[in-house]
């Protein structure tokens, strides 16, 4: 990574503040045994994630990491870094985290540190959490230990003690865009779904992967134009975003509450992306996915969007929201 | 043949070695892991040390040197393990002809080419070399022994993770190897040819210890260990095998072996092991405990499971106390009995039924389990 002077930066200070601070803990060698990674957004947690465990196992001199253990580090192929997902449904198995600190307690295979990234934390069953719990209480050398979560809230006060908790806040839309691009993906439509990611790297992504933004211009076209054909439309999305539930669910049983949990995130999502755009008409931008209406109109609209947007928050029905939404915007037109 | 393009890496090497070396690491090779490179072997080729196979789970790792390969063109590859070994099986005999090229290895063999995807060699993990710093000589019946004699005594539950190796620890001459999980102990020790350098600490995974007793040919007489920072490292004939180093401060052995104890009855192993084995056929998860009455000239075992029924049988054993009952896990005393020569007379010394019980069949060899508390 550059910065535009042309220096080497290191590329834990693409995330602020905090990642600054990462930085110079690791030029002072003084990691803690357990970091709690804390923010809005899923995948940019991993990254943050990903890149400090990468310059860790980089062991490389003061400055920008570099090198085979870097590089493989970066792709989740080093062999002393290690990576604990749910295993089922809702939930990190007590099975799978004891494997995981049995690891711990094994000296790292190739260098200095050995690094664990449990995401999300609040996965964790509680005797799960108590093991890792007997594991702080006397760190196994070199070991450092990530935990990701988006809700701290659900974390017990025991975990949340005994970690050095870094909170992070949205990402910036450059940051993004050079993810993406390192991903393969267009560097101008890279662009495209950062600026409309709102600093979320997992967003942004599944702007990419799931053409979000063609759904939310269809949704816009649809809703303000107040067409004949608004009923089918309205009810194709809706059978989309339910299949995507059902999709999910049929991959593996009992993940229903994770395909629900998808569908409002995409659901989300479209509020989120289509709330820019109304936002940017308010101000006089240029509009992308809604046009033809007034700036008055589109401010209306846009407190609309927020309710919504903070109605999926709260758990009610991705369907429910979605006709509701349209049912609006079709009064909205009269 | 399959190959296109240019190669970075060519040898020949005899099928046989070739399908024995692929063997030895596709059983070190994970099954299944999150990291698919766990599931290769790497094939390395120099023009100085020859062609190694290497493979490893993080856990246990093997490098496995192939004695009469010829080295055309030096290089290396990484391909799954399990289908490298499948080829080989079905190769014909003669020679092997292994070529790295775009980005695939071609197996070439008389009438058969396979040409079989793979990984660039720098993401497999480095398996460490054998400096010989901190290095001693073992022979091998002996650390064969004493890994047979203590491995199967680790912890398997999670909880205190240095339970989970074996302590090694060599003091001069004097080699010594413990396991323990709480519940049972197992000391063998023995003494060196020639005094190592430096005295070593170590605890070890006992994966790696017991593929070692595993794959010790009748032709290898000595195995080279060292401790390195991370790992441990045994090289034995064609053979270098890694275990990782268990992080953790293992328990110290004062006051569990017991010094002294009042009374003690000698047996056979077998007939030793053949009762307990036959007590505990009526024995339960919920009930694992066999009643041990000791009286003069033999040993009565009783199990009793409520809900299965009892048992009850005699060993003979040389014995002139006063008769005496104590309690153990079965298992327990079953597990240190099976290394044991059938034949050999075994000691169990005991004192009371709230005392551990130490079970010996040589000065080398301490067994010590805890006891069970009776209904």
């Amino acid at each position: 990574m550059t910065s535009s002077s042309g220096v080497s930066t290191h590329p834990l200070t693409a995330f602020g503040p905090v990642g600054a601070s990462l930085v110079r803990t690791l030029e002072a060698d003084r990691l803690a045994s357990s970091y709690l990674f804390e923010g809005s957004d899923d995948e940019s947690l991993r990254e943050a994630a990903l890149t400090f465990a990468a310059s860790i196992l980089a062991e490389s001199p003061p400055g920008p990491p570099a090198g085979r253990a870097y590089e493989l580090a970066m792709v989740w192929r080093h062999p002393d870094l290690h990576r604990l997902e749910r295993d089922k449904a809702t939930v990190i198995s007590v099975a799978a985290l004891t494997g995981i600190l049995e690891q711990a307690h094994a000296k790292p295979f190739e260098g200095r540190h050995q690094v664990f990234v449990i995401e999300p934390a609040e996965a964790m069953e509680p005797e799960g959490i108590a093991r890792y719990l007997k594991t702080l209480e006397e760190p196994p050398l070199g070991t450092v230990f990530l935990l990701l979560t988006t809700r701290a809230d659900r974390l017990p006060d025991t975990v949340l003690s005994r970690c050095a908790r870094l909170r992070f806040p949205p990402l910036e839309n450059d940051v993004i865009q050079r993810r993406l691009v390192r991903d393969g993906v267009d560097p101008q439509e890279a662009q495209e779904a950062a600026d409309c990611s709102g600093g979320s790297l997992g967003r942004a992504r599944r702007i990419i992967d799931g053409g979000l933004c063609e759904l939310a211009e269809s949704m816009g076209a649809v809703g303000m134009r107040h067409t004949p054909e608004t009923a089918h439309v309205v009810e194709s999305v809706r059978a989309a975003l339910e299949k995507r539930a059902k999709d999910i669910a049929a991959q593996q049983e009992g993940e229903v509450d994770r395909g629900r949990e998808t569908v409002r995130r995409l659901l989300g999502d479209l509020i989120y992306v289509m709330s820019t755009d109304v936002r940017r008409v308010a101000v006089g931008d240029e509009a992308r996915f809604i046009k033809g209406i007034t700036a008055a109109e589109a401010m209306h609209l846009f407190s609309l969007w927020s309710d919504r947007a903070a109605a999926v928050h709260r758990n009610v029905t991705p369907a429910l929201i979605l006709f509701e939404l349209v049912r609006t915007m079709r009064l909205l037109r009269g | 043949m399959l190959v296109r393009g240019n190669f970075d890496m060519k040898v020949t090497i005899p099928t046989k070695q070739l399908l024995e070396g692929v063997a030895h690491a596709a059983a070190v090779a994970a099954n299944k892991s999150p990291k698919p490179i766990l599931e290769c072997v790497a094939i390395r080729a120099d023009a100085t040390t020859g062609v190694s196979l290497e493979a490893t789970d993080l856990d246990v790792g093997m490098r496995f040197h192939i004695q009469d390969a010829r080295v055309d063109e030096p290089g290396g590859i990484v391909v799954p393990a399990a289908r490298l070994l499948s080829i080989c099986r079905e190769v014909d005999e003669g020679d092997t002809t292994l070529i790295d090229a775009d980005g695939g290895l071609t197996v070439d063999t008389g009438r058969s080419h396979f040409y079989v995807r793979g990984e660039p060699l720098d993401e497999f993990p480095r398996l460490p070399l054998f400096s010989g710093g901190r290095s001693l000589t073992v022979p091998a019946p002996l650390i064969q022994n004493m890994i047979r004699r203590t491995a199967f005594a680790t912890a398997k539950e999670a909880g205190r993770f240095a339970l989970h190796g074996v302590q090694l620890r060599v003091t001069g001459k004097d080699v010594e190897m413990v396991a323990t999980d709480g519940r049972r102990l197992a000391r063998a020790v023995g003494s060196l040819d020639k005094k190592p350098e430096m005295d070593i600490h170590a605890i070890i995974g006992p994966r790696g210890l017991n593929l070692l007793e595993r794959i010790l040919a009748s032709d290898v007489t000595e195995v080279d260990v060292a401790i390195e920072d991370r790992q441990a490292l045994f090289r034995a004939g064609p053979a270098l095998i890694i275990s990782r180093l268990i992080d953790g401060t293992f328990p110290s052995l004062d006051g569990v072996i017991p010094a002294k104890s009042d009374h003690a009855f000698t047996s056979t192993a077998g007939d030793f092991a053949s009762g307990l084995r036959r007590a505990s056929l009526l024995t339960t998860r919920d009930a694992m405990s066999v009643e041990l009455r000791i009286e003069p000239s033999s040993l009565v075992i009783r199990s009793r499971a409520r809900e299965v029924g009892e048992a009850k049988v005699e060993v003979p054993v040389d014995y002139d106390g006063a008769p005496q009952t104590v309690g153990f896990n079965p298992h327990y005393l079953q597990d240190a009995l099976k290394v044991m020569e059938p034949g050999s007379v075994v000691t169990f010394e005991f004192t009371n039924a709230k005392s551990p019980g130490k079970l010996s069949d040589c000065d080398e060899y301490t067994y010590v389990v805890m006891p069970i508390a009776l209904e």
